[in-house]
């Protein structure tokens, strides 16, 4: 049975991605995208994956939308010609292909997705999760026991992110 | 059909459609959001598995995810800030010289 806060959002979540690509100006694809973001993060709220959807609402929905929305209002983007054409071969395969690779990707998962064809379930159910303490106890205790490397490597990044950004942008173009 | 199998089917929608964004739209800034709609579609089948699987390993993954986008997007953009600056337009039909 398919719980229908999930369903709902999952239209919402469909229908606003389908807006972001063809979408015409830039700043309405966004915004689709911030909306999206939005949705996303109620999905895993109900999943029961609490700290990534707080995650996802700060960061995706906060933190890059501003960005992009930055961006496209800095570069003023205000020509809102039709850019995608539709009548190309090159569109048609590229329709054929990525709908094909849906319905294909939707049939493995509807054909092996279930629980007979998947590997034994872990420990970490939802009443486990509950009795050490919540989601974000459970999460944070194996992002600093089981992959703390990858943390300090994942700092490392967002800081030569940062230097990066800073040298790109600071940069004279002659 | 199970919640999850409908997650599964909404995570392989959103990652074809970034695709489909990503070679259909000529506007750079939309296609960088094209890469994060792919990436929010694989956040997703992490969530959805982990749930499924009873394991937390998936959404520690989506921790790191999360973090590569932020850092890709704000390097992408300042790259698209100078592409805006040399070549005074961000479609991909005007950039089409290497050399400055």
């Amino acid at each position: 049975m398919v719980e229908p806060v999930v369903a709902i959002l999952a239209v919402v979540v469909a229908v606003l991605a389908t807006l972001t690509v063809f979408s015409r100006s830039p700043i309405s694809s966004a915004f689709c995208l911030v909306i999206m973001m939005v949705g996303l993060a109620g999905i895993y709220g109900v999943s029961g994956a609490h700290f990534i959807a707080a995650l996802q609402a700060i960061v995706y929905a906060g933190a890059i939308m501003v960005l992009f929305v930055f961006s496209i209002m800095l570069l003023n983007m205000n020509d809102e010609t039709s850019e995608i054409r539709f009548k190309t071969w090159k569109a048609f395969v590229a329709v054929l292909f990525s709908g094909g690779l849906c319905v294909a990707m939707a049939w493995v998962f509807i054909q092996w997705g279930s629980e007979t064809h998947l590997p034994t379930p872990g420990t970490m159910t939802l009443e486990q999760i509950r009795l050490v303490g919540g989601n974000v106890v459970a999460v944070s205790g194996q992002l600093f026991s089981n992959a703390y490397i990858q943390f300090e490597f994942i700092s490392l990044l967002l800081l030569v992110a940062i230097a990066s950004a800073l040298v790109l942008a600071k940069r004279k173009v002659d | 059909m199970s919640t999850a199998t409908l997650l599964h089917i909404l995570s392989a929608y959103l990652f074809c459609m970034g695709m489909l964004g990503l070679i259909l739209r000529r506007n750079t800034i939309v296609m960088l959001m094209s890469i994060e709609l792919m990436l929010n579609a694989v956040n997703l089948s992490f969530v959805t598995f982990a749930r499924e699987l009873a394991q937390l390993n998936g959404q520690v993954q989506v921790f790191f995810i999360i973090t590569i986008a932020a850092a890709e997007s704000a390097v992408g953009l300042s790259i698209l800030i100078n592409v805006y600056r040399s070549f005074g337009s961000i479609k991909t039909d005007h950039t089409t010289v290497m050399r400055s």
